[in-house]
């Protein structure tokens, strides 16, 4: 078999990084700041960084550096202070028989659960997000945010009791 | 987990976050962008620091070895005749039969380095330190001629015909001035005793002279010289010989000695024998 040049096999190794992370990365940036463009244009940022620095990062790594990347690129350069959410609900795009009235509540609900989560701290709402939107394990999370799972446990309750505090003021 | 807690987490695990690219475009948009980059890598400077490092390292042992001696001239004279070595200050060595010479010479300082293995004559020219290693010894020219006889640790002598030689033999420092000489072996020193370097220098090749020499250096040089092993009583080696001998013709050398100093001998598979006459 021929061998395999090395640039040829960088692009495929990149190509697999991308599919395999682009949805996470910018989904995280956009948990973290609320911004859809800001989101793809650092998502952008972060994997050319990557392909820049190719040659240090190792496959077991990539992950949690891509991660990093993101974070300590969102933190310096692009930190909103005020946070808009516009998340889509698939319970809403796609009712199941449900009236108008309970769609109309279930809206409401919607807009004050985004409006109540844009207004914990960012680190919380993204680690909270991460495990129910994303699905991601503590112990992903704890790794990719260099925490212990202890700090990311109570990230999560924190962020579950400052939810139903908002929401509860608002209903 | 309360009812409440239930319907937010219930309510959150259906959010989606709004697509705006899509996947396949923001690929494309990213080729774009990675192409409109500078087709240059990055300068890595610590990838840089590490080659200028490893180049300095290469040179440096390069220098250390150079300096040590392991790219150094060497000599070798097979023959019977002696050879003449003339090194680059224009010093010369007289490398006597079955002998060689290494030398080079240092950057830093100058020094000039010889290691001797052998018998060889030196004219040194006046400079920068000139010092001759030899099995048994080290030898620091402080004159201008000499002779070291060197050929193995078990034996050796050293006679200085003009100005000093300092000699390091056994952790001893010995000065020899011009007429002086020396002798040593693994156990003893005999020195200084006196010579004629008139005499001494105008010998033909191969041809020694002793001026009341004990038995045990002659045979010894023979043996050296020609690769034989030596078994005498001491109270033979002990006896003192004068006169020349040539030892080109070693047989016909120990013969004229045996002769004038009453002993026998035989030589048998480079073995020398000698024993006392009947």
């Amino acid at each position: 078999m021929p061998l395999m040049r090395a640039e040829e096999r960088d692009n495929k190794w990149f190509r697999k990084v991308f599919d395999e992370y682009y949805k996470a990365i910018r989904n995280f940036v956009y948990y973290l700041s609320g911004d859809l463009s800001l989101a793809d244009d650092l998502t952008q940022d972060v994997f050319l960084f990557l392909w820049e620095e190719r040659d240090k990062v190792k496959d077991e790594t990539v992950k949690s550096y891509l991660f990093t990347i993101a974070k300590n690129r969102y933190f310096k350069y692009h930190q909103k202070k005020v946070v808009r959410l516009n998340f889509i609900s698939k319970l809403i795009t796609e009712p199941d028989h449900e009236s108008p009235e309970f769609m109309m509540e279930l809206k409401e609900f919607d807009h004050k659960l985004q409006v109540a989560i844009a207004g914990i701290p960012d680190k919380t709402r993204a680690i909270f997000l991460m495990s129910r939107i994303d699905q991601m394990t503590y112990s992903e999370i704890a790794a990719i945010m260099q925490l212990s799972n202890k700090a990311v446990e109570k990230h999560m309750s924190k962020a579950l009791q400052m939810l139903r505090q908002k929401v509860d003021r608002k209903l | 987990m309360s009812l409440e807690n239930e319907k937010i987490e219930k309510h959150i695990s259906s959010w989606r976050v709004p697509e705006s690219l899509g996947e396949q475009a923001a690929w494309e948009r990213l080729m774009a962008a990675q192409s409109r980059q500078k087709p240059v890598r990055k300068v890595d400077f610590p990838k840089l620091w590490q080659i200028a490092a490893g180049i300095t390292a290469a040179l440096l042992l390069v220098f250390v070895l150079a300096e040590s001696g392991i790219f150094a001239h060497r000599e070798h004279n097979n023959t019977l005749a002696a050879r003449t070595v003339w090194l680059p200050d224009s010093s010369l060595i007289h490398l006597k039969a079955y002998s060689s010479v290494k030398y080079h010479y240092q950057k830093i300082g100058g020094a000039r380095l010889i290691e001797l293995s052998g018998e060889a004559r030196f004219d040194v020219k006046k400079g920068n330190r000139f010092e001759v290693e030899f099995p048994g010894g080290r030898l620091e020219v402080l004159g201008t001629q000499f002779t070291i006889q060197a050929y193995s640790e078990a034996a050796g002598r050293i006679d200085c015909f003009s100005g000093t030689v300092s000699v390091r033999i056994h952790d001893q420092i010995l000065i020899l001035e011009g007429g002086q000489a020396v002798t040593f072996d693994p156990t003893s020193i005999d020195w200084p005793f006196n010579i004629d370097p008139e005499q001494k220098l105008n010998l033909p090749d191969n041809t020694y002279y002793w001026e009341r020499r004990p038995l045990k250096e002659i045979l010894t040089l023979i043996c050296q010289r020609e690769n034989y092993s030596l078994e005498a009583p001491d109270w033979i080696l002990q006896k003192n010989f004068t006169g020349p001998l040539q030892l080109d013709q070693p047989e016909q050398a120990i013969g004229i000695l045996a002769r004038a100093m009453n002993f026998d001998y035989q030589l048998q598979k480079d073995q020398l024998r000698i024993i006392e006459k009947r």
